[in-house]
């Protein structure tokens, strides 16, 4: 589900490469940020909702894993570290520019045409950024670490630091969120959500 | 079927055709989605959703990756020089020391126990690894998302936070002042603080939201913070000697203490905590010396101790705080 390979997603090398790194081999720092660098990147792009703020929030995240690397304590595996490390920075980014996520200027129109299904356009992959944009935060990015990355339920909750079932919940409702945005029809089953409060 | 439908909310069936889309819905649960057309209906309509999500985005180009990754290797610790360490070490704010002071009172002699890793080739030192009996910082791996009401009162960060006029302090101080408690909060907005009732504390740390420091010489680099997030980087092995020497100094109150002179390789009999037999860690410190990772301990002991170079021993689990204890804990 998620669009980069499971196999860079932990493991022993990252282990090997963690431990160098936190005893100053520069090189294995540069191996450990390389293979990671994708997922860190489609985060903050998923949050960030633009080209531009996606690669200021990497560049921050970037930052703040180098500079606290020395406090992974290896109890949980690298990438569940990082992902907190990442998902934080990238939003504390986006906290100090003071804004929500701002889709690209093209990206700036109707959301989609009425009574058009969701996922029935060639503007989709503009369209899922604006919508995005719209969605609370709190679901927002459990949404992003499912879809994007692929992560399991288990996994978000230990990174997000909230149970399982919230997970879930929050999922589903960011998910039906996006579907009304995304479909653009007043009387799309979704409307049905559309007063709650995140 | 339509029976167990029936006392479903429109978020509860949501919710169960989300899961049942993501292979985490229970057996029981994914029987009735795929006996329910309606909500099959819901699993495609989120699916569709979800794969909007999922859409690979646009990564930057290889040029791009490399500079950003350059870009943040740079913010490893530079060089220090002991004259920049030591400003540095007197910027500890009076409270610290007067935490510290209560341990000194205890104990007779101050060791600076130092363990050298090789960086390359040495098993044992991977095992670095943390076992956080002293209080721990606010840690990297604290969950993402997080809301300011589990934290605790932040400490003051700045020296003139801490009761010091900033004409008194280096250029360097005020981005170096040393703080052993949790780190400030930032404020969440809103939608934050209502949507995420859940999350604890945020993933800061010392050193990340502290005023902005003055500006520094041109010659002179920047310094990670004495209890923050990357080692100090020795330019001699006898710099990094006397500096530890001086930590144990600055730390120790009363400072009639005795330093062993030869600690440029000192492990503590093995394991680098004793606190049944008397020793008490004042600090621990990263620093790389000539490229060698190094481990420094400043002790406090009521006993001496007979100093070899070794190694720790594997089932030693170092402390990898980097940080000063908080005594007050």
């Amino acid at each position: 589900m998620g669009r980069y390979p499971r196999g860079i997603r932990g493991g022993a090398d990252d282990t090997e490469l963690v431990k160098k790194a936190q005893r100053g081999d520069q090189a294995a720092f540069d191996a450990l940020l390389r293979r990671h660098y994708n997922q860190v990147y489609a985060i903050c792009r998923r949050l960030a909702g633009n080209d531009a703020d996606a690669l200021d929030a990497t560049q921050e995240a970037l930052i703040t894993l180098v500079r606290r690397i020395d406090r992974f304590d290896g109890r949980s595996k690298f990438t569940t570290w990082m992902h907190r490390v990442v998902t934080n920075a990238c939003l504390d980014e986006l906290r100090r520019r003071g804004r929500r996520p701002v889709p690209s200027p093209v990206e700036e129109q109707p959301l989609a045409a009425v009574d058009r299904p969701v996922a029935d356009s060639v503007s989709d992959r503009l369209d899922i950024d604006a919508a995005l944009a719209q969605v609370p935060e709190a679901f927002r990015v459990p949404v992003v670490l499912c879809d994007q990355l692929g992560l399991s339920y288990e996994e978000i909750a230990q990174e997000l630091d909230i149970a399982p079932g919230t997970v879930r919940s929050r999922i589903s409702r960011g998910r039906r969120r996006l579907a009304v945005l995304l479909s653009g029809n007043p009387d799309d089953p979704g409307q049905r959500h559309t007063g709650e409060q995140p | 079927m339509s029976d167990e439908r029936g006392n479903m909310t429109p978020q509860d069936l949501d919710e169960l055709a989300s899961a049942y889309l993501d292979g985490e819905a229970t057996a029981e649960e994914a029987a009735l989605v795929e006996s329910d057309p309606r909500l099959q209906d819901l699993v495609e309509e989120l699916r569709a959703v979800r794969d909007l999500v999922a859409a690979p985005v646009d990564l930057p180009s290889d040029d791009v990756r490399d500079q950003m990754i350059a870009q943040a290797l740079d913010h490893r610790a530079p060089v220090v020089s002991l004259e920049r360490a030591r400003r540095r070490l007197r910027t500890i704010p009076p409270q610290a020391r007067v935490v510290l002071a209560a341990a000194a009172a205890v104990a007779a002699i101050a060791v600076v126990g130092v363990t050298v890793f090789e960086q390359v080739g040495d098993d044992n030192a991977g095992e670095q690894f943390a076992n956080d009996s002293a209080p721990a910082p606010v840690m990297a791996d604290e969950p993402a998302m997080a809301v300011p009401e589990s934290a605790p009162a932040p400490e003051p960060e700045s020296a003139e936070a801490a009761g010091e006029s900033p004409a008194s302090l280096d250029s360097d101080d005020a981005a170096t002042a040393f703080s052993a408690e949790a780190p400030p909060e930032e404020m969440m907005d809103e939608e934050m603080a209502v949507g995420l009732a859940e999350a604890p504390m945020d993933d800061d740390f010392p050193g990340d939201d502290m005023a902005e420091p003055e500006p520094m010489m041109a010659d002179e680099p920047e310094v990670a913070p004495i209890s923050g997030e990357a080692p100090l980087v020795f330019e001699t092995a006898a710099d990094f000697s006397a500096y530890a020497k001086e930590v144990a100094v600055e730390l120790s109150d009363p400072p009639e203490i005795e330093l062993f002179e030869d600690t440029a390789a000192i492990d503590l009999m093995g394991c680098p905590l004793f606190p049944d037999e008397g020793l008490e860690l004042l600090a621990r410190f990263d620093a790389v010396v000539d490229e060698v990772e190094v481990q420094a301990s400043v002790y406090l002991s009521d006993r001496d101790l007979q100093l070899t170079e070794t190694s720790p021993p594997p089932e030693c689990e170092l402390l990898n705080s980097h940080t000063f204890v908080d005594w007050s804990e």
